[in-house]
């Protein structure tokens, strides 16, 4: 058989692409923009419209229309061809890769690769692409490779539930097993790339047989069904929280909100190809973009709500038209449009939700500075909201009137629960963050003027041997701190970035500061990306904070955020044998809350302390992939009642959400592996909210468990 | 499309002081590739790589540590077990060598009996050129390397990861002294806590894709 006939899959997802992305490309669409009109669809149209469009948009030259279309015409045609060769040679390698290392013969692969069985007709192929593409936005998001109905089995109840819809609505069925079929030729692929180190299901070849599911812990199905709610166990009784969990049950990534933003104000991305953060797009990076461009290349729905609608047209007549093309019938089908309803449902609500959290914050803001009446002198030195908003679970009164919540916030701990939900549910927004980081982390308690200019002066003429020694260490490690980021290291001229030296006074200065602690390795990462986050606020609108400020918040979160063993310090020399012995306790949590990973990893002889240990010792820089969620679990963090316990919550919701990858790995080192490939950006994406929630949940059932004592 | 008749899984784990080149030596070894500014190791990482030494090929399980004198406390977490060693240090600074003898000792005393160490000089390309001038940034001459090596029963390079300069050289030294072990996939079922060999019967889909150029 053709080669182009062996991946349907890859086929039909490549040239699907340009609904999105091609069209921001080359002349095909600036031509199309100039003119405005020239739409996909001209044919659907009537002789009046096209006539209307001749006079209106081409002088009355007919010609000049029929050379647009044929300019437009073989502008796809180049890419039909660039696509197709880009498959076939793609096609290639992985036959090559299939027989190099699958052991798999030319004649196998082609053999299942036969049986795939494409689906030919189109609109149930786009139908079935646009339910996975809401699919995958709308499950955990950990990994979006894996077919989840493969890899995790489904409530009983949800079950249920989609048995009632599909009644209901009688196409659904159908669109089902047309995804199913899309997915499953996307397992066989994903077969290909695990010799590449991607995680593969390890039943990904037994759909058919239920009985070979894992048994999974009852209550990982309920956490499955409510993995946005914040207070689980109480959720039932309270109205109130479960039609804001029906809210954010579809909403989409939160990271999304910040997408597309053109973010820094002296470099751009005109200099550099950054991202937002000041990453260089170096290629772990790249592959990051691949894997999730069905999200980076949506719309930024804060950025104009227009250019959504918009879009959603653009997908409309598209569709119309590969339908057109195809069976000549008229218009889309029921099952294209409804797809396209649930899209724009999915979008609204998206918005809604993004737009309602930033109402909240801007209320709960407002509300705090202007008229936070701190109680006692004390108060006022703390700042409004104060070291881990404890002054919030003082004065919950006057935050007590905000939407008319009078009766739910009836005690003086609920403002800060509201907090507290806020920032589970979506993170401090940007523009809040810089503010709210200074109070929560009670640097603004902690700043004493003048003393971070002593303290750096000290810290350059020393001649105390243990400050000499972290101050060499942290020369060592400056200039490898963040490379890939223009803050840090200028790509073109191969120099220090803007604030590299700020990065290097404030490592010096802690050094002084606390020079039984002096400088660990991995704090250079924690402020490197403290600093990032703070550019990013200020970027939004938040409050710009000065190099010395920038300092006191770092002392405060390595001294007040950071979980303390034994009364001694975090990065204390000291404390990273009590870290260890900590990290094996982590192990007993992890048997009792996910006990089938538990015995996967113990079955594989995996030591899962010295994973752990990295993981806290980078404070989860080097656990998850995007910066945007390690801002929410440090945002989390600082109203951490027991942060040793937030620690071990947060590297359980880790785990959760890495346990399909991990699960399908039968040998210890791809184990040891994948997680090493997390700290190049290359992890699976989680939507942050999902992250703090499931965080969250697992906080309160580690209180519930008895510890054997460590032998 | 057939594979080499036995594979051996080998547990090596990397010591030194930081910034002596512990992870570039890996990164060349696994990815023959070189970061000019490698991010300090936080913890410890992990990287495989397959090595062909004679008519076997080795599998090696590279943990590479953290170098700072705070995380020293970890490192017996990361060598419990190990088949082999390298102690790297930096041929440009003599505070390196003496904490190589360290890691050397620490080994013997408490590292399995059967370890196989080698003591690696790196950043040799710094000294490529020099003709033993006076300002030679050399500072632990190949002698001392060489005789430690020897007292102590040591494998010894200079090698250097930027240039590769005798980096697979190591691991195929290191290769051809592993004892003969039965063939891996004879060890099924291995139970935590057990030595560092595992289960390779699963299908032949590695993290790595190619091996090494040796």
């Amino acid at each position: 058989m053709p080669r182009s006939d062996l991946f349907p899959e890859l086929a039909v997802k490549s040239q699907s692409k340009p609904i999105h992305a091609l069209r921001s490309k080359d002349g095909y669409s600036s031509s199309q923009e100039i003119n405005g009109l020239v739409s996909d669809n001209l044919h659907n149209s009537s002789d009046a419209q096209i006539a209307k469009l001749v006079n209106l948009k081409f002088n009355s030259n007919a010609f000049a229309l029929i050379r647009q279309l044929s300019q437009d015409l073989s502008a796809k045609e180049t890419e039909l061809i660039l696509l197709r060769e880009e498959k076939s040679r793609r096609e290639n390698e992985l036959l090559r890769l299939c027989n190099e290392f699958g052991n798999l013969s030319y004649v196998e692969v082609d053999r299942r690769l036969n049986a795939l069985k494409p689906e030919k007709n189109v609109h149930k192929v786009v139908s079935a692409m646009v339910l996975d593409a809401m699919a995958i936005s709308d499950s955990q998001g950990s990994n979006e490779r894996l077919p989840k109905d493969v890899q995790r089995p489904k409530p009983q109840s949800r079950n249920k539930r989609t048995a009632l819809r599909r009644t209901q609505q009688p196409f659904h069925k159908e669109e089902k097993s047309a995804s199913t079929q899309n997915r499953k030729s996307l397992a066989e692929a994903t077969d290909i790339r695990s010799s590449v180190g991607l995680p593969v299901s390890p039943n990904l070849h037994d759909t058919q047989n239920p009985k070979e599911e894992p048994i999974w812990p009852r209550w990982l199905h309920w956490l499955n069904q409510s993995e946005e709610s914040v207070d689980l166990p109480n959720k039932s009784t309270d109205i109130q929280n479960k039609s804001s969990i029906e809210n954010s049950r579809n909403k989409s990534v939160v990271e999304l909100e910040s997408m597309g933003d053109s973010f820094s104000p002296i470099l751009t991305s005109t200099i550099f190809d950054a991202d937002k953060f000041g990453f260089v797009n170096d290629k772990p990076l790249q592959n990051l973009k691949c894997k999730t461009s069905s999200l980076q290349d949506m719309p930024s729905p804060v950025e104009s709500p227009v250019s959504i609608s918009k879009s959603a047209t653009e997908i409309n007549l598209t569709l119309a038209n590969v339908e057109n093309s195809e069976s000549g019938k008229a218009l889309t089908t029921l099952a294209l449009s409804q797809s396209l309803d649930k899209l724009k449902l999915l979008n609204e609500q998206y918005l809604a939700t993004s737009e309602m959290h930033l109402k909240q914050w801007d209320i709960l803001m407002r509300q705090a500075q202007t008229s936070g009446s701190p109680k006692s002198d004390q108060d006022v030195s703390l700042g409004t909201f104060g070291l881990k908003a404890q002054n919030l679970k003082k004065q919950g009164s006057s935050l007590r009137k905000m939407f008319g919540h009078e009766d739910e916030l009836s005690d003086d701990s609920k403002s800060f629960k509201f907090l507290q939900r806020l920032i589970y549910e979506s993170g401090i927004p940007p523009k809040h963050r810089n503010y709210l980081w200074f109070e929560l982390s009670g640097a603004k308690n902690r700043a004493i003027a003048g003393e971070y200019q002593r303290l750096l002066a000290n810290s350059q003429g020393t001649s105390d041997p243990t400050l000499i020694e972290s101050i060499d260490q942290i020369k060592l490690d400056l200039h490898r701190t963040l490379p890939s980021n223009i803050y840090f290291n200028n790509q073109k001229t191969n120099g220090p970035g803007p604030q590299f030296a700020a990065l290097k006074n404030i490592l010096m200065a802690f050094a002084a500061y606390e020079p039984n602690i002096g400088y660990c390795q991995g704090m250079n990462k924690l402020l490197g990306n403290v600093m990032l986050g703070v550019n990013e606020s200020h970027s939004h609108g938040g409050s710009k904070v000065s190099e010395e400020n920038l300092f006191w918040l770092y002392v405060s979160i390595v001294e007040d955020i950071l979980p303390c063993y034994s009364e001694l310090n975090f990065f204390h020399p000291k404390a990273m044998m009590l870290l260890r012995e900590d990290s094996l306790i982590l192990r007993q949590y992890l048997n009792k809350l996910m006990p089938q990973l538990g015995k996967h990893l113990e079955s594989l002889g995996v030591e899962l302390e010295l994973v752990v240990i990295s993981w806290w010792i980078g404070v989860f820089t080097e656990a998850v992939s995007s910066i945007d969620l390690w801002l929410k679990l440090l945002d989390g963090l600082l109203i951490a009642d027991n942060p040793r316990i937030k620690f071990h919550a947060y590297t359980l919701a880790a785990f959760y959400f890495y346990q399909r990858a991990l699960c399908g790995f039968k040998e210890r080192d791809s184990i040891y592996g994948f997680i090493n490939l997390l700290k190049t950006g290359n992890g699976p994406n989680i939507k942050s909210n999902e992250f703090m929630s499931i965080a969250a949940s697992f906080e309160k059932q580690i209180h519930t468990i008895e510890l054997k004592s460590p032998s | 499309m057939s594979f080499a008749p036995s594979t051996t899984s080998v547990k090596l784990v990397l010591l030194g002081e930081a910034a002596v080149g512990k992870s570039s030596l890996v990164l060349r070894f696994v990815s023959n590739d070189f970061q000019e500014n490698k991010e300090p190791t936080i913890g410890a990482a992990f990287l495989t790589q397959k090595c062909t030494v004679g008519d076997r090929t080795i599998k090696y399980e590279i943990w590479d540590t953290a170098g700072q004198e705070r995380f020293a406390s970890l490192a017996p977490m990361y060598y419990r077990n190990a088949q082999a060693a390298l102690v790297v240090y930096d041929i440009t600074k003599p505070a390196s060598f003496i904490k190589a003898r360290h890691w050397v000792k620490e080994l013997h005393e408490q590292a399995s009996k059967d370890i196989t160490i080698a003591l690696v000089g790196n950043k040799y390309d710094l000294v490529a050129d020099d003709n033993d001038s006076d300002d030679s940034l050399r500072k632990v001459s190949m002698e001392e390397g060489k005789a430690l090596a020897e007292e102590e029963g040591l494998l010894f390079f200079e090698t250097s990861a930027k240039s590769s300069h005798n980096v697979n050289e190591v691991f195929v030294a290191i290769g051809s002294k592993i004892p003969e072990a039965k063939p891996v996939t004879e060890e099924l079922g291995s139970r935590p806590g057990n030595v560092g060999r595992i289960d390779l019967s699963g299908p032949a889909l590695r993290s790595n894709l190619s091996d090494c150029a040796c």
